[in-house]
């Protein structure tokens, strides 16, 4: 570009950045200026690899506003959570760069975002990766991104990697329209959280005549802590003591929905505004808009309030439970204090940690067998299947399978209507050195972030380091730096409390609609909602059933006790009149005197109702609705005239509810009006 | 999955896009043969003006106009592409390995300047036997076509998905062999069907066309299909008995390519057929 061109250019983005930033005198941040000549003037690609804050999306939106001055059609920004979405366009409208965004919850404006787009009135468009696959989006919306090259922008480009702590399935269709895209295209990658194994995987995607800018990755002010805390009731005890004394509001987060909620339930219950925000939570939007508007001290997250969440003034990040990669926890703690003096990341060590990322990471991927399995089936039938048939035919968790179904699609083995799956007519073979290798990789993080915790001399160098960050200086602030401590004297009986409060959060047993082929469940045979006293491994009640399941011994009375507390606190409406219990035919059960037991405690008769035919194999075996529910359908009957009334209905745990509907139905068929459940342990997924 | 994807091919896809309205006619196969003629190397020409193509490359200005529009598909043509890739739909321009450069040396500029396809493409390149309207053969010619076949190594090419191309084909196949179909009716509407997907899954078969795999069937389609099938290998039958469809023109175009038109129900097909060079 000639040198005068260059200057106008130069000078039209430092105009656009006033506007921006509000600043009249605002000044590019190293490397920024860089990024958006070679986009705009070079038409080339860039990967920033940039800590947040440093103002990633300055880059696109004021190269899209110059592309567009220029001629050029939209840019096209994938990003992969609706949280930064909201973010990007308030942000975008406010430099007067018009962006929409298409996705699955505005599918009836789609057709106002195309008349846009004919029109010329977008000029950002944010769409999530998934959409790429989705055949609308392809003939209607994209379609209508315009006949002139625009600019491809790909936010939390580290997802592209698999060598990335964050990989998503979806961001591989990324990298192959990357592939058939045409030289002229500039794209641009950016990410907060990327390692020299990451960034040179992106570069190889992205092609050789790349940009590549990178800066320092440290977080200035923030204090890094870590507290061993073995017991979810100490981690409860120290929020409560500790939260009211960090200034400002925080993010607390965990690694599991359940988590969340206790959390959230047990920090209100302690007078601490909270709220819960996960993948699973109504209104996640309003909640961010309460933190943002510190309205709530904390928000008790799980990783669903991830990338691109801005709130610069955000004072502490708590992580109840540690996450499985130090890349990961960077990320997350990094949230905090991006425009403060001194903010605070809190690391709460459990016993439990390691057992729930070993779960995630066993789960990252589906199996060799599962995914062959499903391939000659689909394979053979060569037509369309329904999900419903193919779960008959795997056993596959539903979880699980529609993991399975993600990946194999991504990979070009399967292809699906929405409703169906087809195989497609591309070769396909498992890859197991992908999985193998990876799965290496997550082990190896693991056991850096048991090193985080005990083996380091500076937390956040730490952290610079496993980032491949050049310069990880000591930051002289966290807890091995400057020998502070949050550890607190706790008062006296918050830990009890905490405990009680664990053990009196109620799992509720959703009573099943569908049978397992999505034929509905008649009212008439439904059971009523339910409860589990425990979740399986809790170190509470759900440790005491699994050691009374392996060893065939009494339930306890302590247990029984409990049991009847939670009923009495519960008050089920209509309250049951009698007792009964799940038998089991495969080994002696002690759940019979533990029913006798609650009917004497709680003051109600108990009846030896059910008979079992014994089932194929356990239920904990099979992974999936059809074989579950066809491993126990018709294996009870009624063997008594049976009392009046509403009954408890007894089993000593719940996983996929298919032995409680079945039995439940059993006794609804025979007269019972209203079946209430009651499981001593949930082991569910 | 499909292999890395060359600037020139993305070009040639690009020129010749009717996945996607870009305001301006796609090149035909000949328009952009003689673009080529003009520019070896079409991936140099993203990102030129259309000043510099009349300048540099020496193309007349209309044309410069539509190939700039065309170039600048971009990011709506990659998401089709994928599309089709992820489906098992390949995309071959004369810039691919697999592309059948023996049609180009046989129809020159009348030959495709992409292919869209469905199997082993690298079968395009094999030796072969076309057989044109083979509805008109005889049992027994169909049966000694076959045995030549099977008996030369060399795999059979149809002309369609009627049920005599693919009892032809089947009887090819499930006899070891291979053959590819060329195909002047929609990919996508005939590898709809499960016994199709399997062939192809199989490996045995190579299912193309000239048009993308939605664009309905034209008469003028399929006679430019007869033509690729001829270009494709060297010993070509045309079972021209009735020639109500295949027409004088066609059949004399064909036989310039050095098809063998077969026009009585008793010719002895299994002579015509011994293995010759480059046969």
């Amino acid at each position: 570009m000639p040198e005068a061109t260059d200057s106008a250019l130069q000078a039209r983005a430092l105009e656009l950045l006033a506007t921006l930033t509000g600043r009249p005198a605002a000044a590019f941040h190293d490397g920024q200026w860089e990024a958006i000549r070679a986009l705009v003037a070079d038409r080339r690609r860039a990967l920033v690899v940039q800590r947040t804050g440093w103002g990633k999306s300055a880059v696109y939106f004021i190269a899209t506003k110059l592309l567009r001055e220029d001629g050029a059609g939209p840019t096209l920004l994938v990003s992969p959570l609706l949280a930064l979405m909201r973010n990007q366009i308030a942000a975008a409208e406010r430099m007067g760069v018009r962006a929409a965004t298409v996705n699955s919850s505005n599918t009836d404006e789609w057709d106002e975002v195309v008349g846009a787009l004919h029109g010329g009135a977008v000029d950002l468009l944010l769409v999530a990766p998934e959409r790429l696959a989705n055949r609308r989006f392809r003939e209607e919306v994209l379609a209508a991104v315009g006949p002139t090259a625009g600019m491809l922008v790909i936010d939390e480009a580290h997802c592209i990697s698999d060598w990335g702590h964050d990989f998503r399935p979806d961001y591989r269709r990324i990298v192959r329209v990357l592939d058939l895209l045409p030289p002229n295209v500039p794209v641009l990658a950016c990410t907060a959280t990327a390692n020299d194994r990451v960034v040179a995987d992106v570069v190889a995607q992205l092609g050789t005549d790349l940009l590549v800018q990178r800066g320092p990755l440290g977080r200035d002010g923030l204090a890094l802590h870590v507290l061993d805390l073995p017991t979810p009731a100490e981690r409860l005890a120290w929020l409560a003591a500790a939260v009211p004394t960090l200034a400002g509001t925080g993010i607390v987060y965990c690694l599991t929905v359940r988590d969340a909620e206790v959390v959230t339930g047990w920090l209100l219950a302690n007078d601490i505004a909270a709220a819960s925000y996960t993948g699973a939570s109504f209104g996640r939007e309003a909640i961010e808009q309460q933190l943002l508007g510190n309205d709530v001290k904390v928000v008790v997250a799980t990783s669903a309030l991830g990338m691109g969440f801005d709130k610069p003034d955000l004072a502490f990040v708590v992580h109840f439970q540690a996450p499985g990669t130090p890349v990961a926890y960077y990320q997350q703690v990094g949230r905090a204090g991006r425009q403060l003096e001194r903010s605070t990341g809190v690391l709460l060590r459990g016993a439990e940690d390691a057992d729930i990322q070993d779960w995630f990471i066993a789960r990252a991927f589906p199996s060799a067998e599962e995914a062959e399995q499903v391939v000659d089936i689909l394979e053979t039938a060569a037509d369309w299947v329904k999900l419903a048939d193919l779960e008959a035919e795997v056993n596959v968790r539903p979880s699980r399978i529609e993991l399975l179904m993600k990946n194999l699609e991504v990979d070009g083995a399967i292809e699906t209507d929405g409703k169906r799956y087809r195989r497609t007519l591309a070769p396909w073979n498992y890859d197991a050195e992908r999985t193998r290798t990876i799965t290496a990789l997550r082990r190896e993080e693991q056991a850096q972030m048991l090193a985080y915790a005990h083996d380091v001399s500076c937390r956040m160098a730490f952290l610079r380091q496993r980032l491949d960050d050049p310069a990880p200086e000591p930051c002289g602030i966290c807890d091995r730096c400057s020998g502070d401590s949050l550890a607190l004297a706790l008062p006296a009986g918050l830990r009890g409390r905490a405990a009680a409060f664990l053990r009196s959060q109620p799992f509720v047993i959703e009573p099943r609609k569908q049978w397992a082929d999505r034929t509905k469940i008649p009212e008439a045979e439904r059971t009523a909602p339910g409860r589990a006293l425990g979740r399986w491994g809790d170190g509470a009640w759900g440790d005491v059933v699994r050691e009374s399941r392996r060893h065939h011994t009494p339930l306890g009375a302590d247990l029984v006790e409990a049991a009847a507390d939670l009923v009495r606190s519960w008050q089920p409406d209509p309250a049951p009149t009698w007792i009964t219990w799940v038998p089991s035919a495969r080994h002696p059960s002690p759940l019979a005197e533990a029913a006798a037991a609650l009917g004497t405690a709680l003051g109600l008769p108990v009846v030896d109702a059910l008979a079992a035919a014994g089932t194929a194999r356990p239920q904990a075996e099979l992974d999936n609705s059809a074989q579950q529910h066809g491993n126990v359908a018709g294996t009870f009957t009624s063997k008594v005239a049976l009392p009046g009334g509403p009954v408890l209905l007894l089993d000593d745990t719940v996983g996929s509810r298919w032995t409680l509907t079945e039995a439940g139905a059993v006794l609804r068929r025979a007269g019972c009006p209203v079946v209430v459940p009651l499981a001593l342990a949930d082991a569910g997924p | 999955m499909m292999a890395a994807m060359h600037d020139a091919s993305r070009a040639v896809l690009a020129l010749t896009n009717r996945m996607g309205d870009v305001g301006v006619p796609p090149l035909r196969s000949s328009e952009v043969w003689g673009l080529l003629d003009h520019a070896p190397d079409p991936g140099a020409l993203f990102g030129l003006a259309a000043a510099d193509l009349v300048a540099d490359v020496g193309l007349d200005p209309a044309l410069a106009e539509r190939v700039v529009r065309l170039l600048d598909a971009g990011i709506a043509l990659a998401v089709r592409l994928d599309e089709l890739h992820r489906r098992g739909i390949f995309t071959l321009t004369p810039f691919d390995p697999d592309y059948p450069h023996q049609v180009a040396d046989r129809l020159g500029h009348r030959a495709p300047v992409v292919l869209f396809g469905a199997g082993s493409a690298s079968l395009l390149a094999r030796r072969g036997v076309a057989a044109l309207d083979l509805a008109a053969a005889a049992p027994d010619q169909v049966q000694a076509m076959v045995d030549s076949v099977l008996a030369g190594d060399r795999h059979l090419v149809v002309g369609g998905d009627g049920p005599a191309d693919q009892a032809a084909l089947a009887l090819v196949t499930d006899a070891g062999g291979t053959g590819v179909v060329v195909l002047a009716d929609p990919l996508d509407r005939v590898l709809a069907d499960p016994q199709r997907r399997r062939s192809v899954l199989s490996g045995r078969t190579c299912w193309c066309t000239p048009y993308p795999p939605d664009a309905p069937r034209t008469p003028e389609g399929a006679t430019a299909r007869r033509r690729v099938i001829a270009g494709l290998v060297t010993t070509t039958l045309v079972f021209a008995h009735p020639h109500d469809e295949i027409g004088a023109e066609l059949i004399d175009d064909l036989a310039a390519l050095g098809a063998v038109v077969i026009d009585e129900p008793d010719a002895d097909v299994g002579s015509l057929l011994r293995p010759g060079p480059g046969g």
